[in-house]
């Protein structure tokens, strides 16, 4: 978790940033002194005829657009008197929509964050499954059969040997004869666990064998290999950051969270022992 | 722009003469396409292996699935399916034997996006006072929780859901739209071409009264063109149960967008009749020419084995086969709000849809249930398992537990589905050329794909009218199979000669599974009378047995050590290959055949969950059973027409 430091050190900043300005901007505006007017500008105006056209796809005319207005200054003018009740107190409507619009704040300020290459190029160690390209190989195989006698597998060396058609050779099967560059997990899930890893070590463009499969005995020649590689950040950048992002975010989150609950003394009963 | 409308005016004016002149004269041709390589893997455009995939999944955004605590959404469901190990929603560790190939996500689309937020108690939930009492039953946890789930599917499928609750949550709504966006983009983040191919899907859920008409719907296409559009509902006045409703969408999406999109069917098991029917439609439709175009151009593909139940054949339809009788559900519909009675059964099952499929082509001259065969989990646990021993249920109210085969899937006054019935089901295999979607795809649409219980066994099936015995010394039976013949889920060619249709088949057990039993040939045809036959056809079998005189043949036997839930593969055969003859083909009726193949026996889930947890099983559970795959069919069609 060290390299969630030096991001969390920026999220808090952000955060703190944001929160700072909203508590600038917003000054009163919800709360204190009652004032005396309410007034609705044309930017109030605009919102709602925006909003009335997502949900009807057009504008709407006068008579509509007068009774959104009515309506709108209604609920601000019975918004303002049961805030003045308290009514909003002990809500958990009202409660559950403030935690939730803190949670979406500090969601929109973690995707905001953008790592340093040396936060991800560590988040790739740390996972190269996810985004190594797989080693591949290539191969050919001859069955031999389940449990084929010595003689035979001698019979078919030697006719590797002596070079006859490889394809001749062995028993006939509905194993796939050979496999083009293939991922290890393909490897296995074709001819049993393990088979891959007997390939591995083995020489490009020779006859080895017998190796044994989920099926029995087989000659192989591995015919090409290209190695498993953790590609350079550039090139997968955008995916890591995602997943980095996905990873971090409910640590972030957590942090977010103890950070804010840290400026308050809790007292709670303790259950339990 | 002007110039570049005349320049194409001027391309479109090229007149047809001129276009003949160009055709060059077969002695030009020559030479132009070289001669078959001397390397047999040379320029090969058919498939090696078949890509193992699961055709149905539900993750925490289905209502239901996450109703009962499914927490796991589309990310850990692709992670799980490529062979990352997850921790479940009930906390256990679990991972894939062997990683999919290939998967499509289906999580229902009526209220999508719902749950989770219910699991949150987000305020557009628990500001209605039944979102409210399901979100203190889900926090209360236990039996509450079972409770207040068991409540909100009942509210679903009798159409009482609180009105602003489905407003919130189906097309036009913002959360639906972006729980969509969601599923789209997770599909393409986990979507890589060559290795693995993460479909775009769901299911879009019709159970008018309890009756499964389900359809799952996958995509050809990305994030491009699936945002252009929100998934079809069933609830009104957003949706309809209708599966018209269903085909005018694909019709939109196809035109609107410029993609391509199949749906598929499953669990004709539970629709009480009406999943193919004949005559009437549930919703007061006939099969008529409409209906058969529809069905045959939307629908080219069936989902015959799942966690509930095996659709291919029941013993009541299918009286001489003795497998027929294997993980039939047939107590009720859906929800046992309506028992079973036996006429019913013909409606539901896929063998008998493929005869009835012969008997309206004769009739309406389109075949509307001429379709591909696939297996899938349907698991609503965000786990696409389907291996016996690694049998993750089919809710996360079942995930394994000593006392998960106590928990009836459904229980009612009328009847009953035990937990122990339900089936550790199944995958489907695609004969694709390559690991992309749109590769996939176009394998369903040509119904080359065949379904297993879960064993990934290996299936070849061709037919043709050249084949013959010599074919099976080949070391490269794709190839013959390809040139002589056409593979599964084709149309046989044009008779030639006055021979009878020959099948090439080949099967090869799983690198880590059971031997294989048999393979049979189940053929399915419509008589000069008008009447549905069907006969099984033993054709290839393990060990020295013989047919006796009515062509059965004796059973393999069974090494199941029940204490230990291990079994031995000294009894069936690794591999089983033939060329089979129909013996009583008529050329004057319409046919279809496809490949049935039984490994030797070997444990049910159930017996692993003995051994585990120490635990007694229910007296009449199951405890061995034979494995199976199914290919698509073939077609024979008489010439005449």
């Amino acid at each position: 978790m060290r390299f969630l430091k030096e991001p969390l050190f920026h999220f808090i900043l952000i955060g703190a940033a944001i929160f700072g300005w909203f508590a600038l901007v917003s000054p009163n505006k919800e709360s204190g002194a009652p004032p005396e007017v309410i007034v609705f500008d044309n930017n109030d105006v605009d919102l709602l005829i925006a909003r009335f056209e997502t949900t009807w796809k057009r504008p709407p005319n006068s008579d509509e657009l007068q009774a959104l207005i009515d309506g709108a200054v209604r609920e601000e003018v019975l918004v303002r008197e049961a805030r003045k009740l308290g009514l909003d107190r002990g809500d958990q409507v009202i409660r559950a929509r403030l935690a939730q619009k803190m949670d979406f704040l500090a969601d929109a300020i973690a995707s905001a964050v953008e790592p340093e290459d040396s936060i991800l190029e560590a988040y790739i160690v740390a996972n190269p499954a996810r985004f190594a390209t797989p080693p591949r190989l290539a191969f050919e195989q001859i069955y031999l059969g389940e449990t084929p006698e010595p003689d035979e597998v001698e019979a078919a060396i030697s006719k590797l040997k002596a070079g006859e058609d490889w394809v001749t050779v062995g028993v006939p099967s509905l194993m796939p004869k050979a496999m083009p560059l293939t991922a290890p997990k393909a490897i296995d899930a074709t001819f049993g666990p393990g088979f891959h890893s007997g390939l591995e070590p083995l020489e490009v463009g020779v006859w080895v064998g017998p190796v044994r499969s989920g099926y029995g005995l087989h000659m192989v020649r591995v015919t090409e290999t290209r190695e498993g590689s953790l590609p350079p950040l550039a090139d997968i950048r955008e995916a890591v950051v995602l997943a980095w992002r996905r990873d971090t975010a409910e640590d972030l989150s957590l942090a977010q969270y103890e950070h804010l609950a840290g400026q308050y003394r809790i007292e709670k009963p303790v259950f339990g022992e | 722009m002007l110039r570049l409308i005349a320049c194409l005016l001027t391309l479109v004016l090229i007149p047809a003469s001129a276009l003949a002149d160009a055709v060059p004269s077969k002695e030009a041709a020559e030479g132009t396409f070289p001669a078959r390589p001397f390397s047999p893997y040379a320029n090969r455009s058919f498939p090696e292996r078949p890509l193992w995939g699961d055709t149905h999944l539900h993750t925490g955004l289905s209502l239901d699935a996450g109703a009962f605590g499914n927490t796991l959404l589309p990310d850990e469901a692709w992670r799980f399916a490529k062979g990352e190990q997850v921790i479940s929603s009930t906390g256990q560790p679990v991972r894939l034997a062997r990683p999919l190939d290939w998967m499509v996500l289906t999580d229902h689309t009526d209220l999508m996006g719902f749950a989770p937020d219910l699991q949150a108690g987000k305020p557009g939930v628990i500001s209605d006072p039944k979102g409210l009492e399901w979100y203190e039953g889900y926090k209360a946890g236990g039996e509450e929780a079972g409770k207040a789930a068991f409540d909100i599917i009942t509210n679903f499928s009798q159409m009482t859901l609180p009105e602003i609750l489905l407003e919130s949550y189906s097309p036009g709504a913002d959360a639906f739209a972006f729980t969509w966006e969601h599923i789209v983009l997770a599909a393409e983040r986990h979507n890589d071409p060559g290795n693995f191919t993460a479909f775009i899907g769901f299911e879009w859920t019709s159970v008018p009264k309890g009756f499964n008409l389900h359809r799952n719907v996958m995509l050809r296409d990305g994030p491009i063109r699936a945002l252009q559009v929100v998934p079809p509902v069933t609830q009104p006045p957003y949706g309809d149960t209708d599966p018209k409703a269903l085909y005018a969408w694909l019709e939109e999406y196809e035109a609107k967008t410029g993609g391509r999109a199949v749906a598929f069917a499953h669990n004709g098991n539970l629709s009480n009749g009406w999943m193919f029917p004949t005559e009437d439609t549930y919703h007061d439709g006939k099969v008529d020419e409409e209906y058969v175009q529809n069905r045959a151009r939307w629908e080219p593909h069936y989902e015959v084995t799942q966690i509930k139940g095996d659709g291919e054949a029941h013993p009541y339809l299918s009286p001489d086969d003795p497998f027929a009788d294997y993980e039939n559900w047939d107590v009720g519909n859906l929800d046992i709000t309506e028992l079973k009675t036996e006429d019913m059964l013909a409606g539901e099952y896929a063998r008998e849809a493929l005869k009835r499929g012969l008997m309206l082509e004769e009739k309406l001259g389109v075949n509307p249930y001429k379709f591909g065969m696939g297996g899938a989990t349907d698991s609503h646990t965000s786990l696409a398992t389907a291996e016996e021993d690694n049998f993750f249920g089919k809710s996360v109210s079942v995930e394994p537990s000593a006392t998960r085969i106590q928990h009836p899937f459904i229980a009612n006054d009328l009847g009953e589905i035990p937990g122990d019935l339900l089936v550790a089901s199944g995958y489907t295999a695609v004969w694709a050329t390559e690991n992309t979607r749109s590769a996939i795809f176009d394998a369903f649409k040509r119904r080359e794909t065949y379904a297993t219980t879960g064993p990934r066994i290996g299936l070849r099936f061709f037919g043709g009218w050249e084949f013959d015995d010599t074919d099976l010394e080949t070391r490269f039976l794709a190839d013959v199979g390809y040139t002589k013949g056409v593979p599964m889920g084709s149309d046989l060619r044009p008779r030639e000669g006055d021979g009878a249709p020959k099948f090439l088949i080949g099967a090869l057990r799983d690198p880590v599974g059971a031997n294989l039993d048999r393979v049979q040939v189940i053929k399915g045809w419509l008589n000069a009378n008008g009447e549905l036959q069907e006969k099984v056809y033993n054709v290839a079998w393990s060990d020295d047995r013989a047919l006796d005189a009515d062509g059965k043949l004796p059973e393999v036997g069974n090494t199941v050590d029940l204490e230990s839930a291990s079994w031995s593969n000294s009894i069936g055969a690794s591999e089983l290959i033939t060329v089979w003859t129909d013996p009583e083909f008529n050329p004057d009726e319409r046919a279809f055949y496809y490949a049935r193949v039984l490994e030797i026996p070997t444990p049910r889930w159930v017996l692993y969950d003995k051994l585990r947890y120490n635990i007694d099983l229910p007296e009449n559970a199951v405890l061995t059973h034979q494995e199976r795959a199914y290919s698509s069919p073939i077609w024979y069609t008489p010439a005449s027409e």
